[in-house]
């Protein structure tokens, strides 16, 4: 910890931003390393915590109840149906890793579903995959 | 892929329905194809005002009962416009009215699905410009419609009332929805926007505002305006909206 401190005491902000991005960037590789091939991983459990049917899906109230980051991003989502985060980062112009963030907590929320094909991990609407 | 456009409104009664039926009439006139969709789905009235009673509905296609081509009706020849001419139809029956007013978060997150595949099947066929007659206020069916138009006609009337409802409309769904809005002043007199000199509203642009002349609904009730009327006021007024959404089509 002391370590640490004594980093962020050396380190600018703009640093600090460019190491936390770097840690999520790595977990989130670890994460869809661990997404078995051909099977998504979506949790069914609403915003509200409600146990809903077999996908929560995402309506538009509960988009426009979204905060404006994950808006944008599950609005690009709707738009090109099935994507990867790189498809969606081109049509946000944001970071893939940060993109792919959004779309983990997106998937956390329930709302968007991830899969693996080969090597490529994609996201859909929840309810848009035929397997869903 | 052509420009889709939402006609919508904080409260009923400021005139969507006229407005969308006109400006889908002169657009096809001047050789745009075009599709005007009701999705006023617990308040329908296109089918009585095209007396048009169809075997499937919007409804049916909603609820993934039928393809967004079977619901689908071409009028070019009922009204000899130089472009195509499509309507589809909400069913006005009460029991469909109900069925609607029943639907879960669920249904109406399929229903958005379905809408946008609608939408690009609509286009692929052609389509220049897809105009959705909606609802009133924050009700699941219009607010999916905005969410997959490109343009949003907020329609607004000259009082207190409908400004403070609309400014809300913008600030919690049209903004919020990142959509490209203009407002459409409706039964205008001397407290216009127009007749104030302003040409925003609530960061809006406002491009017409639609003298409040009596004949109006009278005339629209039986037939279309801008097609029996070209050098009314009103359809003046529904031409200049017009001269807005080609600019989107250019763009597209």
């Amino acid at each position: 910890m002391t370590i640490m401190r004594n980093d962020q005491d050396q380190m600018s902000e703009k640093e600090i931003l460019q190491r936390i991005l770097e840690i999520l960037v790595s977990i989130d590789q670890k994460i869809d390393r661990l997404v078995p091939k051909g099977i998504s991983l979506n949790r069914t459990t609403s915003l509200e915590g409600e146990k809903e049917g077999p996908y929560t899906g995402l309506d538009v109230m509960t988009l426009l109840s979204l905060p404006e980051h994950l808006r944008t991003t599950a609005t690009i989502l709707f738009e090109l149906g099935t994507a990867t985060a790189e498809d969606v980062s081109r049509a946000t112009l944001k970071e893939r890793a940060v993109e792919s963030g959004y779309l983990n907590q997106l998937v956390r929320m329930g709302h968007v579903t991830k899969y693996r094909t080969g090597r490529k991990v994609y996201f859909c609407i929840s309810g848009n995959k035929k397997t869903d | 892929m052509g420009v889709t456009v939402a006609v919508h409104s904080s409260k009923g009664g400021t005139g969507k329905t006229c407005i969308s039926v006109n400006l889908a009439a002169l657009l096809a006139l001047e050789g745009y194809n075009v599709c005007l969709l009701d999705m006023d789905l617990k308040a329908p009235c296109l089918c009585t005002f095209f007396n048009r009673y169809p075997k499937w509905w919007l409804n049916e296609y909603l609820d993934g009962k039928c393809d967004i081509d079977s619901i689908l009706y071409d009028i070019t020849s009922q009204f000899g416009t130089k472009g195509r001419f499509f309507i589809g139809l909400s069913n006005l029956d009460i029991a469909a009215v109900r069925q609607i007013s029943n639907m879960d978060r669920k249904w109406q997150a399929k229903a958005l699905k379905l809408l946008l595949e609608a939408k690009r099947s609509i286009f692929m066929n052609g389509v220049d410009v897809l105009i959705l007659d909606t609802g009133p206020g924050v009700e699941f069916e219009s607010v999916n419609a905005i969410a997959i138009a490109d343009l949003v006609l907020s329609v607004i009337k000259p009082n207190k009332i409908s400004y403070v409802c609309t400014e809300q409309l913008v600030k919690g769904v049209y903004m919020t929805l990142e959509k490209k809005c203009y407002l459409v002043e409706n039964m205008c007199h001397m407290l216009s926007i127009d007749m104030s000199g302003k040409k925003e509203v609530f960061g809006l642009p406002v491009i017409a505002s639609i003298p409040c002349i009596c004949d109006i609904p009278m005339k629209n009730d039986t037939s279309i305006i801008g097609l029996t009327d070209p050098d009314h006021r009103f359809t003046v007024s529904i031409k200049r909206i017009c001269r807005t959404i080609e600019e989107h089509i250019g763009k597209k």
